[in-house]
């Protein structure tokens, strides 16, 4: 075991909304080649046939008022260009630019899709990618929204849902199948969601909120990060809405969903990333997972991989695509994902699909397998999906990095 | 060493005020938010606590939020319990009969301190027709019923 996984203490997750690998961190691949990013001569038809490239123009707000789809049939367009369910299918990344078309763009407005963002105009995710560790091949757990993916961060599977219907897990499901919440309380450990507000929420409140215990909101994160009580695993939503404050201030989404505003979920990374980062004895002990739930509609080159089934099926009514009952045995598209502490060696890329010989591929099913992997050792309760799934935590070192090697950013 | 010695890398700055938005239409995320919280409000909040915001009509942010921001409240009021409690109007405290109550507890204060039956009629008259009155004794009267059953299931066994 590295020295980074003896002192480990704390394992956070920040999870943001709905942005490709190659629409934030694609760019990077110019200056770090080994970031399996984009070449530039990527491109995409549309409806008319004409060529979309991919162009370093993404802005931060107001190219994507239309929400891209992200729906299942949306996604499965996007990966297959539009060809129907049948045999010999075969994935090309052709279908992003027609899906956009459809949610009301305009010829023109749909080639939005196929933009990325200049990695000097995200400073925040970018330094971090750069400085600690980059996963080339972290995939969204199924080629659809939000609900569900967000599903398999907390429990390892989405019950076999792959849309934003209602998600309910009843007392015998999480009997079966609990939370990495219920998983860590059972084991002796300290486990809590921090959602941004009470105007902003979370999901999961709905299911969990008989155990107040896992709730509580992002200023306690902070408090906690101060007070040395942050838990053994924490997991941060990000504010979902424009909204006022409690002292009649304006506060701005920081999920960076489309179409709320990029650089203020920038700015979040980096308040997340402080509050850790000034506490020397935090700092030491905490690994900090920065990932997207899904891409949100927006382009990226790499072909999703199989996967393992998770024993479920999602009926053609479900999926919505005529002739797929869904097995989940196929991952979403990829997401940014960068790994944080100061035992991770700068400039680390974790190989993905790009590298066959030595590619590591991760899904949000990743998330528990870990958390339970290191905290809860024997713990057998996972699903299929998270037994087969990668875990990170091995990414971190013996050599601890000096105050020195390590940004702080400022705001 | 410590954190003055680290590299610092500045977050790029942009006019807050003007990317703020709250009349922004709700994207599906947001919506499917407002569905979960609605099921779960119907679910678990106590009938006479509900908000009855009708969330068809809920079409931007800020709208959307201050709904979840009640609704995020309330289940954290009502949801350690697990289910729906029977309000006291439930449980057979119907306005009517709460005022009844009222009605022979005030009669009975009128009759010792010697007063007519006049001001108890005019009292009865103004209960049975004030149910936010009522429901707002029955009210406190829940929130204890809920901190104490609370505090009895927190209690080690």
């Amino acid at each position: 075991m590295s020295r980074g996984l003896e002192n480990l203490k704390h394992v956070v997750v920040l999870m943001m909304e709905n942005r490709s690998f190659d629409h934030m961190l694609g760019g990077l691949r110019k200056k770090f080649p080994k970031i399996a990013g984009l070449t530039g001569t990527e491109s995409n038809p549309d409806a008319d046939g004409n060529v979309v490239r991919v162009a370093p123009d993404a802005v931060y707000r107001g190219q994507l008022a239309h929400d891209p789809d992200h729906h299942f049939p949306g996604v499965d367009l996007q990966i297959f260009g539009g060809m129907p369910f049948g045999p010999g299918r075969v994935a090309n990344m052709q279908g992003f630019v027609k899906s956009y078309a459809t949610q009301g763009t305009g010829a023109q407005g749909s080639h939005a899709i196929m933009n990325y963002f200049a990695p000097e105009k995200i400073p925040v995710l970018t330094t971090l990618a750069t400085e600690y560790a980059v996963f080339n091949g972290w995939f969204a757990s199924i080629p659809g929204p939000t609900i569900c993916n967000r599903a398999f961060a907390h429990y390892g599977t989405s019950f076999g849902n792959v849309d934003m219907n209602m998600f309910l897990v009843t007392d015998a499901d999480r009997a079966k199948i609990p939370t990495i919440y219920e998983r860590l309380k059972n084991g002796g450990k300290s486990a809590k969601l921090y959602y941004y507000d009470t105007p902003s929420s979370t999901m999961e409140i709905v299911n969990l909120i008989k155990d107040q215990s896992f709730f509580a909101t992002f200023d306690q994160f902070a408090a906690d990060c101060k007070s040395g009580d942050l838990p053994a695993y924490s997991f941060i939503e990000p504010n979902y809405s424009d909204h006022p404050g409690p002292d009649g201030g304006q506060l701005l989404a920081s999920d960076q969903h489309p179409d709320h505003h990029v650089l203020a979920g920038d700015k979040f990374i980096a308040s997340v990333y402080n509050q850790i980062r000034i506490i020397p004895e935090l700092w030491q002990t905490t690994a900090l997972l920065i990932v997207y739930d899904e891409h949100g509609g927006l382009y990226d080159h790499v072909v999703p991989p199989n996967c393992q089934p998770d024993g479920f099926t999602a009926a053609e009514a479900a999926t919505g695509v005529p002739g797929l009952d869904f097995k989940f045995d196929r991952l979403g598209i990829r997401v940014p994902a960068i790994l944080v502490s100061p035992y991770i060696a700068r400039g680390t890329v974790v190989p993905g699909p790009e590298d066959p010989a030595n590619q590591r591929v991760f899904e949000h099913a990743s998330i528990p397998a870990t958390v339970t992997k290191q905290f809860l050792a024997g713990n057998d309760t996972g699903t299929p999906r998270e037994k087969a799934a990668q875990t990170f935590l091995d990414l971190l070192g013996d050599n601890l990095r000096p105050d020195s090697d390590c940004v702080f950013f400022r705001m | 060493m410590t954190i003055e010695d680290a590299p610092v890398v500045k977050v790029l700055d942009f006019d807050e005020a003007e990317a703020y938005n709250p009349d922004r239409p709700i994207s599906s995320l947001i919506r499917t938010q407002l569905l979960h919280l609605h099921h779960a409000e119907n679910l678990i909040v106590p009938v006479r606590f509900r908000t009855n915001i009708n969330i068809n009509n809920l079409l931007t942010e800020r709208q959307a939020s201050d709904y979840i921001h009640k609704i995020t409240q309330l289940l954290h009021r009502y949801g350690k319990l697990g289910s729906a409690r029977k309000s006291t109007v439930e449980r057979g405290g119907t306005p009517t009969k709460v005022a009844t109550k009222l009605t022979k507890k005030t009669q009975t204060q009128d009759k010792q301190r010697g007063k007519s039956t006049k001001r108890t009629r005019a009292l009865v008259k103004k209960a049975s027709k004030a149910p936010k009155r009522v429901q707002s004794t029955a009210q406190k009267a829940d929130r204890k019923k809920v901190k104490k059953t609370a505090r009895n299931m927190s209690k080690p066994r």
